[in-house]
């Protein structure tokens, strides 16, 4: 016997994940559609494995924040950038690599950023893959393998109040204290010391010191 | 558009509850065979809301040290009891089900000696459910439902007690079963020492202890 449920009967609780075993492309695509765009949580496929995690709020603040500094360094460094969020990437090309999408917490394209400009599908099949995503907590293994399948080269993943990289290396992440975008600067270390400058004293405060660190810091091209 | 997946395709995670709603009684029943005897999860069901939950393994060692330490209280008064550990309790005229993380039979006992087969419009709910970790308001209302007449939660590292009083659950210093003994603070004073000692340890000093306070 198996008792058939609907994915809108299932709820996810915040901080929270829901796995589904055995889901193929097609109902990947069909419970993408379900879900609607409307929503907090985010989804994570590789292998069949279809992960829905629902973000805690209290991690969103850090997550903006995160967000913002990396745009000042753009803005500093006036380099081109472009900004996709939470964007759904989904990759299936027959014959080749495992079918997988992801959702990052939020998502900078920089190498590629002219390609991306005003972009209102996305299609992996022609659209490169972001160059930096950031993941707000634990990072699953189905994500982890979405990521590599997409071939994302550079995730900055935040989990106990700390910003980590890792980078593509040979078909897995590796932890770097360095960024292939910032390769000038150890740009989470003063990132990691903002947020809790944030925590303290406020996010005015972080910004200010993110600012006079880059002044001293950061050297202009 | 609407995707439709089996039961056995939903994995709940550690530590953590997967909710579905929209539940009629005839798919709750069908959801429990699915689900099968063989499992650790534990469902709490009523007003068409299933939760199924999966307890972290420190959340099962509490739960016997609570367990093991009522035992000890009821060998030392010399009464009689009946367990019926997890077993899922449900009715259907209340749409109402739920696996306490254990339960035990006092007054009742006699009636569930034996038992092989739970039918709650003649047999007796137990006089104690153990909870540890009880949060949501569809496990209080199904334990409602069922009029179970004590509820020993653990959470956040206190033991309190709730007994149903005109059917709903009110916190209460002491307990319905064991009126004259401190049963909050004896469990209690155990369940932080079980951070350093063995269960073993736990069982032996408990009982030492509940003999000096009834002789």
């Amino acid at each position: 016997m198996a008792t058939l449920v609907r994915i809108a009967q299932i709820e996810t609780l915040q901080g929270q994940t829901t796995v589904l075993h055995d889901i193929d492309w097609q109902q990947f695509e069909a419970i993408l559609e379900d879900l609607g765009d409307k929503r907090a949580s985010r989804i994570a496929y590789f292998d069949g494995v279809l992960e829905i995690q629902m973000p805690l709020p209290e991690h969103e603040a850090d997550k903006e924040l995160i967000g913002d500094l990396i745009k000042m360094m753009f803005a500093y460094l006036l380099m081109d950038y472009e900004c996709y969020g939470s964007t759904t990437f989904k990759k299936h090309f027959k014959g080749q690599s495992m079918p997988a999408g992801i959702e990052p917490d939020n998502c900078f394209y920089v190498q590629n950023h002219r390609l991306m400009i005003g972009k209102t599908r996305l299609d992996l099949a022609v659209d490169p893959p972001p160059d930096l995503a950031i993941e707000v907590d634990l990072t699953s293994r189905t994500a982890r393998s979405a990521y590599v399948a997409l071939g994302v080269p550079e995730i900055w993943q935040y989990a106990d109040r700390q910003l980590r990289i890792f980078r593509l290396q040979d078909g897995d992440y590796v932890e770097s204290l360095d960024s292939a975008i910032f390769p000038q600067c150890r740009v989470t270390t003063a990132i990691n010391r903002c947020l809790e400058i944030c925590r303290t004293k406020g996010r005015g405060a972080a910004l200010r010191e993110f600012q006079a660190w880059m002044g001293q810091n950061v050297p202009k091209f | 558009m609407a995707t439709l997946v089996r039961i056995a395709q939903i994995e709940t995670l550690q530590g953590q509850t997967t909710i579905l709603h929209d539940i009629d009684w005839q798919q709750f029943e069908a959801i429990l065979e699915d689900l099968g005897d063989n499992r650790a999860s534990r469902i709490a069901y009523f007003d068409g809301v299933l939760e199924i939950r999966m307890p972290l393994p420190e959340h099962e060692r509490t739960k016997v040290i609570i367990s093991n330490l009522l035992v000890i209280l009821l060998e030392e008064l010399d009464w009689e009891w009946e367990s019926l550990g997890s077993s899922t309790f449900k009715t259907k005229s209340m749409k109402a089900g739920i696996e306490p993380d254990d339960c035990f039979y006092i007054k009742n006992y006699v009636a569930m000696i034996g038992k092989k087969r739970l039918d709650m419009s003649i047999d007796p709910s137990p006089d104690i459910a153990i909870e540890v970790d009880l949060t949501s308001n569809t496990q209080i209302s199904a334990y409602e439902a069922l009029a179970v007449a004590e509820i020993w939660r653990y959470a956040n590292g206190k033991l309190s007690i709730r007994l149903l009083r005109e059917g709903k659950y009110v916190e209460s210093l002491v307990s319905l079963s064991f009126p004259d003994f401190p049963v909050i603070d004896g469990i209690s004073q155990f369940l932080e020492r079980g951070a350093e000692l063995s269960i073993s340890s736990l069982r032996r000093e408990f009982r030492q202890w509940v003999r000096d306070r009834l002789h």
